[in-house]
């Protein structure tokens, strides 16, 4: 459970945050969390460090998760979608105006053709 | 009492089994069997000639059977002992230089001209060795080797005949097997005579000479019936596209990762050898309806979405699991969802031969679903990695891409942009009466749990939701 919580913690730090400021200015607030000494430690790391762009998700509390038993599934998810949405990526279908819910889905979904050999980031 | 010592069994006259040096032998023909699917996996994505490339693919699945085939029969007489599974590195030496230095036509030629000639021959001698009886088992191996390496060079395909690639492939394997044979002081584990990627792949070839779409643009957008003429080819066209896409990524798969366990390239060659019969299906069917398909358009667009991510270190687990979960548990998992649909539209216009086949693609992509699962899930628990996680991280980097792509095309003609628009969001051409659904029971089936399903109904693809996922009253 209390993985699991680090990365609940953690993902609410990525969808607000003024609730990472809170925990890198006051770690008190985790109290209220059943951690250990060595996860409490790895969130206000988190919690301080400067990251953006395709450093979300490199930092101290993957390194965390990456250890011992799987999150659970919902847990896990959740963190997926805020880490994407941190770095702007979808979290879902592609949607609007020259888009189609289903589009590059699979085969027949038929993909938007990328750069010949560009770059693809 | 003292116990005598036992002879050696080795020393036996004759040796100890029906063959003298047999474990060797099997070992060796194993391991130039298996480095001869290595140099086809790495090199199918850089065959530009789509006969070329296929014919090259159809040669893995029954390569790295024969290769598992002996590497089991050897296992049994070494009574298992895992590492006595050795062989002379000489033996692989010439498939190595051809991995290095050659050129597609030189690579197909090699590969069944040359490889295949070989292993045919060493194959056809050592079942005039073999005893009836004790090799029974063996012997069934190397006839169906025999058999299989016939088919492979009787064809008028691509490599099949002589060239003077094959024939130099050919005496460089002999020379390397007879100064090899006998000597096993060089000897290193079977797994460590392949050798790692030589190269990086990001973008896959294609035939020189064929259009492809500007970037950003669908690679087949219904502007018209699904009975037109330029419909049905532009989406049995882009169908190839997408086969070859994922064969070419699951041979580099399997290619730039040689220390995967074999049953996982083996289960990948078989995934692959689907992809290959796919897209040879889906030429079969423009052929058959009569459309050129050197007039078409032409792309490797989920290989190149797919290869490589900046998330991942190159070349790494990481990277290898976030191909397999967007290709085999993503992708090919929505096919699964979509093709109920594709199906029903197709004999609701009675086109039954498209729709039969994708019957029988609905079939495999059960097969493809459940192998990427399985093999992501083991990756996952040995890198620390949870598949949730990292399904729903790729999925964002693999479509944030197409996104990025997407909008800039759309933005870059607004004229344009607004012609698509209005086809994307107007009537369906045919009024098809049919919406896709995350098919539950199908997914079930292929090992997807209840949690993985809910995540791709969070997604968005699919207009009905299946009640499955909605808990039952009371």
């Amino acid at each position: 459970m209390s993985k699991d919580a680090v990365a609940i913690i953690y993902t609410k730090m990525l969808d607000d945050d003024r609730y990472r400021e809170l925990v890198a200015d006051d770690p008190g607030v985790l109290d209220a969390w059943d951690l250990d000494d060595e996860e409490r430690a790895v969130v206000v790391e988190e919690a301080t460090a400067e990251v953006s762009g395709f450093a979300i998700g490199r930092g101290p509390v993957m390194g965390y998760l990456s250890k011992g038993p799987l999150l659970s599934p919902g847990v896990a998810s959740s963190l997926g979608v805020s880490l994407n949405h941190a770095s702007g990526l979808p979290t879902g279908s592609l949607k609007g105006p020259g888009f189609a819910s289903g589009a590059g889905c699979c085969p027949w979904g038929h993909p938007a053709v990328p750069n010949l050999g560009g770059s693809v980031q | 009492m003292t116990e005598a010592v036992a002879p050696d069994r080795a020393a036996r006259p004759g040796g100890r089994w029906s063959t003298p040096g047999l474990v060797d032998e099997l070992l060796d023909l194993a391991a130039v069997e298996r480095a001869a699917v290595h140099v086809a996996m790495g090199w199918v994505p850089k065959v530009p000639e789509l006969d070329d490339k296929l014919a090259l693919a159809a040669t893995i699945e029954d390569g790295m059977v024969r290769a598992v085939g002996l590497r089991q029969q050897a296992l049994t007489l070494l009574e298992r002992d895992d590492e006595a599974l050795t062989v002379d590195p000489a033996v692989v030496v010439p498939l190595r230089r051809l991995d290095v230095a050659a050129a597609p036509d030189v690579v197909v030629d090699g590969v069944i001209g040359g490889a295949h000639r070989f292993l045919l021959a060493r194959h056809r001698a050592l079942s005039t060795r073999l005893d009836p009886l004790y090799d029974a088992r063996l012997l069934t191996v190397v006839r169906s080797a025999i058999d299989a390496l016939e088919r492979s060079m009787s064809g008028a395909g691509p490599g099949a005949g002589p060239s003077p690639s094959g024939d130099e492939v050919l005496a460089a394997l002999g020379r390397s097997w007879s100064t090899a044979s006998g000597d096993r002081a060089s000897a290193v584990a079977l797994d460590e005579a392949l050798w790692g990627p030589v190269d990086r792949v990001p973008v896959p070839a294609r035939p020189s000479g064929r259009p492809r779409p500007e970037a950003g643009a669908r690679a087949h957008l219904r502007s018209m019936s699904r009975l037109e003429h330029d419909d049905i080819a532009g989406e049995l066209n882009d169908n190839v596209m997408a086969e070859l896409s994922a064969l070419e990524l699951l041979c580099r798969c399997s290619y730039e990762h040689p220390e995967l366990p074999w049953s996982s390239h083996l289960a990948l060659a078989r995934h692959i050898a689907d992809e290959e019969r796919h897209a040879a299906i889906f030429r079969r069917l423009l052929v058959e309806r009569g459309y050129d398909e050197g007039e078409l358009l032409q792309h490797g667009a989920n290989y190149e979405f797919a290869y490589e991510f900046p998330e991942c270190e190159p070349g790494s687990a990481h990277e290898l699991v976030w191909r397999l979960l967007i290709l085999c548990t993503v992708l090919e998992a929505l096919a699964i969802d979509k093709l109920p649909v594709e199906i029903a539209s197709r004999d609701w216009l009675g086109q039954s031969d498209i729709a039969r086949f994708l019957d029988y693609i609905s079939t495999d992509e059960l097969f493809h679903t459940e192998n990427g699962l399985r093999l992501t899930r083991q990756l996952c628990e040995q890198h620390g990695l949870h598949p949730m996680l990292e399904r729903e991280r790729v999925h964002g980097r693999f479509f944030g891409r197409q996104y990025a792509v997407r909008a800039a095309y759309l933005q870059a003609d607004p004229e344009r942009a607004a012609r698509e628009i209005e086809i994307l969001e107007g009537r369906d051409p045919d009024d098809m009466p049919f919406t896709s659904r995350t098919e539950v029971d199908l997914r079930r089936r292929a090992s997807f749990t209840d949690e993985e399903c809910e995540q791709v109904e969070r997604w968005g693809y699919n207009p009905r939701r299946h009640p499955a996922l909605d808990p039952a009253p009371g």
